[in-house]
């Protein structure tokens, strides 16, 4: 995978699953940089942004009054507190929670504290949503998060297509988003229903991109890899087909103009070898 | 072998040969309703801070992760939702209204179901005529919006009046009252009803099973035409007359006691109206793995 360095450092814990069960580019080192260059851009993008905070309080003045210190002391996110994300929420919408490993320590004890191991996880539930554009009712698993969020954004594909990639941080999520981006780029939703779509077109025009881009939004690069092969893939054409093209091509010409073909050389005629009607029979 | 191969390898076959399923599965756990808040840590020590000059963070030690719990995890009650009603709700109010309602009742019935969308600046302009026409005309409008659903149910259903076999009678309202209380009417007042000017006594065996309409007002202003049917009874089973049809769901057809006793709004009312059956609900496929 072609990835700066400086990049593949910078990548926290949950970055990384994004890539998680697959080597793509294995046989192919240099495949990355063939890619269309907005889907490059985007990736990118995504590697390095920092999510939304959800399971921490950002800080948002870098300094405090320390009580016990008695002055005013610096304070920084040095290490965001970051989820892990199982495999499950790829599939599902989490609205960006998923789960903590951590320590606690038990408050009522002398001397040594031992700490005690804990996960916090996400309350997650069943529930259908309705997708306006796509005219669809999927059974999702969500958080309240989720569903808080959607309202915010008053409407589920409000929320799908304004989301970044980063905080959406599901598969399910990234590829719904392409497919409502499609179909607005087509502007093929409601089929036999001009006026719906367009008043959705109208609705939606903030998130309108062209069809190329919204194609590739949200591959992964195993993804975008098989998209790429498949793109380049084509069948070879034989090479009779083509010179009978040119060849039909050359007669229709000089019909149209009215010239006369181009005859045989004279060498051609003066060939010994050459088997002809005069020479067979002398 | 270790208890805990125990647990996750033989027990569950030896469970599982006596019919019990003990297959691990999250999606056993999840509800309907979404309860919980997100989880807020907050580290118990501060990290050592970075040089102001450029990078300087070490990566995380387990010693360091030990948090504390800022909020989450308690079942908090979400806060009301306003939406805009696209259809007269029940119990919430008109087409056009701008109504706070709670956010699970919005999320689970009256936005899937199209009945409410979110409040927006479209949505009040298309509504905006609407209201305007309303104010300007309100005799045009229904008195509340539960009374045109009430005036179907109350011309839907077949009100039985129980009458004695052998005392002789004449049918008042306050009787007509009483029977409807049965059937979980509540009237305000006698005003409200409006029997048949040809007065009704009896006791006759003839009149067992034979229907009369009446008329009751809503709110001063809907009329519901009202089924209803005399049924004699007497405390000896044996002088008992046969019992009368009461199939729900089945229209019935109404005998008049006496000729134009039954009006045209009641010439085939059902029992109770029809409720909805798990098989009206349409089956909607997950999506599955490996669609992706």
């Amino acid at each position: 995978m072609r990835v700066p360095w400086w990049l593949r450092t910078n990548l926290t814990r949950s970055r990384q699953i994004m890539d998680r069960n697959f080597k793509p580019f294995i046989d192919n080192p240099q495949g990355f940089d063939k890619l269309p260059e907005h889907y490059k851009k985007a990736y990118m993008e995504a590697r390095t942004r920092t999510p939304i905070p959800v399971h921490y309080k950002p800080v948002e003045v870098p300094y405090e009054y320390d009580p016990e210190l008695g002055k005013i002391v610096r304070i920084e996110d040095t290490h965001p507190i970051e989820p892990y994300f199982p495999p499950e929420a790829e599939y599902g919408l989490w609205g960006g929670e998923g789960f903590i490993r951590g320590y606690t320590m038990p408050e009522k004890s002398k001397g040594f504290r031992p700490k005690n191991c804990r996960w916090w996880w996400p309350k997650l539930s069943q529930v259908t949503l309705y997708s306006e554009i796509l005219d669809k009712h999927m059974l999702t698993i969500v958080t309240r998060r989720t569903l808080d969020l959607i309202d915010d954004a008053k409407g589920f594909d409000h929320y799908i297509l304004r989301t970044h990639q980063v905080d959406l941080a599901s598969k399910l999520g990234m590829r719904l988003k392409r497919e409502m981006l499609v179909a607005l780029a087509k502007g093929e939703m409601y089929p036999g229903d001009p006026e719906k779509t367009k008043s959705l077109l109208e609705k939606y025009k903030e998130y309108v991109v062209p069809l190329e881009i919204a194609e590739w939004t949200g591959l992964t690069l195993a993804q975008a890899e098989r998209k790429y092969n498949r793109e380049q893939q084509r069948d070879p054409v034989p090479l009779k087909h083509i010179f009978r093209e040119q060849l039909l091509l050359e007669l229709h010409r000089h019909k149209e103009s009215g010239e006369a073909l181009p005859e045989k050389s004279w060498t051609a005629r003066l060939n010994p070898f050459n088997r002809s009607e005069s020479t067979a029979t002398s | 072998m270790s208890q805990k191969m125990l647990a996750r390898k033989v027990l569950p076959e030896l469970l599982e040969c006596c019919g019990w399923s003990v297959r691990w599965n999250y999606r056993r756990r999840l509800s309907q309703t979404a309860t919980r808040s997100t989880w807020v840590l907050k580290r118990e020590h501060q990290m050592p801070l970075s040089n102001l000059t450029g990078r300087s963070h070490k990566a995380i030690r387990e010693y360091e992760k030990v948090y504390l719990e800022v909020s989450g995890g308690e079942e908090q009650k979400p806060p009301p939702i306003d939406v805009l009603l696209l259809k007269d709700v029940p119990g919430h109010g008109r087409a056009g209204d701008v109504v706070s309602v709670k956010r699970n009742i919005a999320r689970m019935f009256l936005l899937p179901e199209g009945k409410a969308t979110y409040v927006t600046a479209e949505g009040l302009t298309a509504f905006a005529t609407k209201k305007e026409f309303e104010r300007a005309h309100p005799e045009l409008q229904s008195s509340s919006s539960t009374a045109p659903t009430a005036v179907i149910f109350l011309e839907n259903m077949c009100l039985d009046m129980p009458m004695n076999m052998h005392n002789p009678w004449t049918i008042e309202r306050w009787q007509v009252r009483n029977a409807l209380r049965k059937q979980g009417v509540w009237c305000p007042g006698d005003h409200v009803l409006e029997l048949p000017a040809q007065a009704i006594s009896g006791p006759n065996p003839d009149q067992h099973g034979k229907c009369f309409s009446i008329f009751l007002t809503i709110n001063n202003k809907e009329r519901a035409c009202v089924l209803c049917r005399i049924n004699l009874q007497c405390k000896d089973p044996a002088e008992a007359l046969p019992p009368l049809p009461t199939d729900e769901g089945k229209p019935i057809n109404p005998v008049p006691l006496f000729p134009g006793a039954v009006f045209p709004e009641n010439k085939a009312p059902t029992r109770f109206p029809k409720k909805k059956t798990l098989n009206d609900v349409p089956y909607v496929p997950p999506y599955r793995m490996k669609d992706f």
